[in-house]
């Protein structure tokens, strides 16, 4: 079954507070959808929950990724069916090169789907294609995971993550996040090259800047852990201008 | 009640056996035993009023009732070291007994290797003169010990200005016997001025005997010379290890150290650098794994004596199970020791929540142009980088272990020798993966 991901009515606590209060969403395969919303709002609880990190409590409702549940997977299990999750705060991992960190994440997804593993050599060299286009040097591949990295360089790395794990929903947790009119230029390149008809977006980001490079299908605005308003890429320009103190209102 | 005061453990038949060790009819090593052996009679075994020995006690050594070993016979495959690759020169000492044959031929021209008991018995006034220099045993009773069974061991020289090309492996093994035996190999390593060397030590035995070894290595390091020593520590699961290490450096020094202890029941390595010539540099590092009911401890003492002198230390130590960890830094630097560096760091790494680490960073400074620095930290896995992992399809076992890795990976990068540097990662790699297979 190829049917997207399908979120229904979703509620998660933490600690006993109710940070997303009924969720619905369908993002079909090819679809780039873009969540917007005010600091506070839910979006980074939404794109976590939907990764599988712990702390979480889902007190109602359902994610089904092409037909399965994936609220009762594994992190592990839910990116080898092709969940990917681009970090807001890529995490720095000293002593674990970029590298040796791809081959086993890229291998571990295949094991896990029961296909082989990449010869090494093979892997290097897709791996050095999907740097370029990404505009990054050889030698980031050699260093430390994000040790040392710029805020860019960090959030490129993502992209080359999610380039290399050719991942089925890709969710961007703020990835406009901190990045100059360059690098954000080169990220959204970098999704673009990606976009396909088997591989949906979820795009969270707090400004509107970012859909100007990565057009979304879909916007919708969530504030207080509720969707409010869906509509099309105009519903972002519209939000540049009035801002979210619309929203806010409503939804406190 | 002094005249029924019970016999320090260890120490039953001294008399006894010590008549019978080497150079006896020597004064100055007659005297230099019995100085020993005195003050260790009065401290006894280390016990926590002891400051150095605040953590660990060697409990074993209360109660065993340890014999002193004599050489037992051994399989090749027992003198293996630490398997660095490359140019090797070894020295074998078999339950702290030199083995020549055993060993290979030193024959470099500024080099040489001779057995401690052929000295002691010929008397040699430069081996005297370097074991008897002002040893402090104050909070030291298995130095003490050592000293009062002063006997055999290695003694290696390298003339001034020579530097030696091969690395240089003592390996200290132990045999299995039939009765609890402890051992006292001996080091005694003189590197001239402007010489250089690389030396392992490495300490292993029968893997689930109850034995021990009380290791003294004296080292001293002439005005620029430059020394590699790294110390692997792969005792038995059962033993009780005890190793100190004293370096005196001149001037101009360089000295890089690392320490892998993955060993033993109840480990103690000990560091103690004497910082004596101006411009001296220490580079001291060293990771550690401890699990079961295992003891390890890390103890390091660095004295400043001259100007201009720095220290860095490192060391890392993963504890799983029931393990406790300790390391202990003290920094003294001397009134006159101006401008000098000393910075300390200690990272634990906790695999479980039974486990345990002490640390003691204890800074001593009399001199006030000085710039030192102390850390430690001790932690579980990070859990927002386990999530990292798992969050592109590694399983959590895995990206433990890829963790675990890197924590102790770092502290290998630091080893400026590039084959020990693959050994030691070797060795720690071993040890890692017997967890997998265990808890897989």
């Amino acid at each position: 079954m190829n049917n997207g991901i399908i979120i229904k009515d979703l509620r998660i606590s933490v600690e006993d507070k109710e940070i997303l209060q009924g969720i619905s969403l369908v993002v079909e395969p090819g679809k780039v959808h873009a969540i917007m919303g005010p600091n506070g709002s839910g979006k980074s609880t939404l794109a976590h929950v939907i990764s599988g990190r712990p702390g979480y409590t889902v007190t109602g409702g359902s994610v089904t990724f092409n037909g399965v549940n994936v609220l009762e997977l594994e992190p592990e299990e839910r990116a080898a069916l092709g969940l990917f999750l681009a970090f807001q705060y890529p995490v720095e991992i000293p002593g674990v090169t970029n590298t040796i960190f791809l081959k086993t994440a890229f291998n571990a997804q295949r094991k896990a789907r029961g296909e082989k593993e990449m010869d090494p050599m093979a892997f290097l060299k897709l791996l050095r294609e999907k740097a370029k286009l990404l505009q990054l040097p050889d030698e980031m591949l050699k260093r430390p995971l994000n040790v040392g990295f710029s805020g860019g360089e960090k959030k490129r790395n993502e992209m080359l993550q999610m380039a290399v794990l050719a991942p089925k929903l890709a969710i961007l947790d703020e990835t406009d996040s901190g990045l100059d009119i360059d690098a954000l230029r080169i990220v959204a390149e970098g999704v673009n090259a990606q976009r396909a008809p088997d591989r949906s977006f979820l795009v969270i980001t707090h400004y509107q800047r970012l859909l100007d490079y990565i057009v979304p299908d879909v916007v919708h605005v969530l504030a207080g852990g509720r969707i409010v308003e869906t509509g099309g890429p105009d519903l972002a320009r519209q939000l540049e201008k009035t801002g979210y103190a619309d929203y806010t209102g409503n939804a406190a | 009640m002094t005249h029924s005061q019970p016999v320090a453990p260890l120490l039953e038949n001294y008399t006894a056996v010590a008549a019978a060790l080497p150079g006896t009819l020597n004064p100055r090593i007659a005297t230099m035993r019995a100085v020993a052996a005195s003050t260790y009679r009065v401290q006894g075994l280390p016990h926590a009023k002891v400051e150095a020995w605040k953590y660990t006690r060697l409990k074993d050594l209360e109660t065993v009732g340890f014999r002193r070993a004599d050489a037992g016979a051994v399989l090749p495959r027992e003198i293996a070291g630490a398997g660095v690759e490359g140019p090797v020169l070894r020295i074998v000492l078999v339950d702290g007994r030199f083995i020549a044959p055993l060993s290979n031929v030193f024959d470099i021209p500024g080099v040489s290797l001779r057995s401690l008991r052929v000295c002691l018995d010929a008397g040699d006034d430069a081996v005297i003169q370097a074991l008897d220099r002002d040893v402090d045993f104050s909070g030291a009773p298995m130095a003490a010990l050592a000293t009062a069974y002063l006997d055999d061991g290695a003694v290696l020289r390298v003339d001034a200005g020579v530097a030696v090309a091969p690395v240089v492996e003592v390996v200290a093994v132990s045999t299995a016997a039939t009765q609890p035996r402890i051992a006292f190999p001996r080091l005694l390593v003189t590197v001239g001025a402007g010489a250089a060397l690389t030396l392992v030590e490495t300490f292993r035995g029968p893997a689930d005997d109850v034995y021990a070894v009380n290791a003294v290595t004296d080292i001293s390091l002439g005005e620029n010379a430059s020394l590699s020593h790294y110390v692997l520590q792969a005792q038995g699961a059962a033993a009780t290890h005890v190793s100190v290490g004293r370096c005196d450096m001149a001037a101009g020094v360089h000295y890089e150290g690392f320490a892998l202890q993955l060993g033993g029941k109840t480990a103690r390595h000990e560091m103690r650098l004497r910082m004596l010539g101006v411009g001296g540099c220490a580079r001291l590092n060293g990771a550690y794994g401890v699990r079961d009911a295992a003891v390890c401890d890390t103890t390091t003492v660095i004295e400043h004596i001259a100007p201009e002198t720095t220290t860095d230390q490192v060391f890392k130590g993963i504890l799983d199970d029931h393990g406790r960890g300790i390391f202990q830094g003290k920094v003294h630097v001397f009134r006159d020791a101006q401008r000098i560096v000393g910075n300390q760091l200690h990272k634990g790494l906790l695999l479980s929540r039974n486990a345990e680490v002490d640390c003691k960073p204890e800074l001593l400074i009399y001199a006030n142009d000085v710039k030192c620095s102390h850390g430690a930290t001790v932690g579980e896995m990070d859990p927002d980088q386990l999530f990292f992992l798992r969050s592109r399809g590694i399983d959590e076992a895995t990206a433990r272990a890829l963790l675990m890795r890197a924590f102790l990976g770092e502290a290998f990068d630091t080893i400026q020798h590039p084959a020990v540097r693959v050994a030691f990662h070797a060795r720690a790699e071993t040890w890692l993966s017997r967890r997998e297979g265990e808890k897989a």
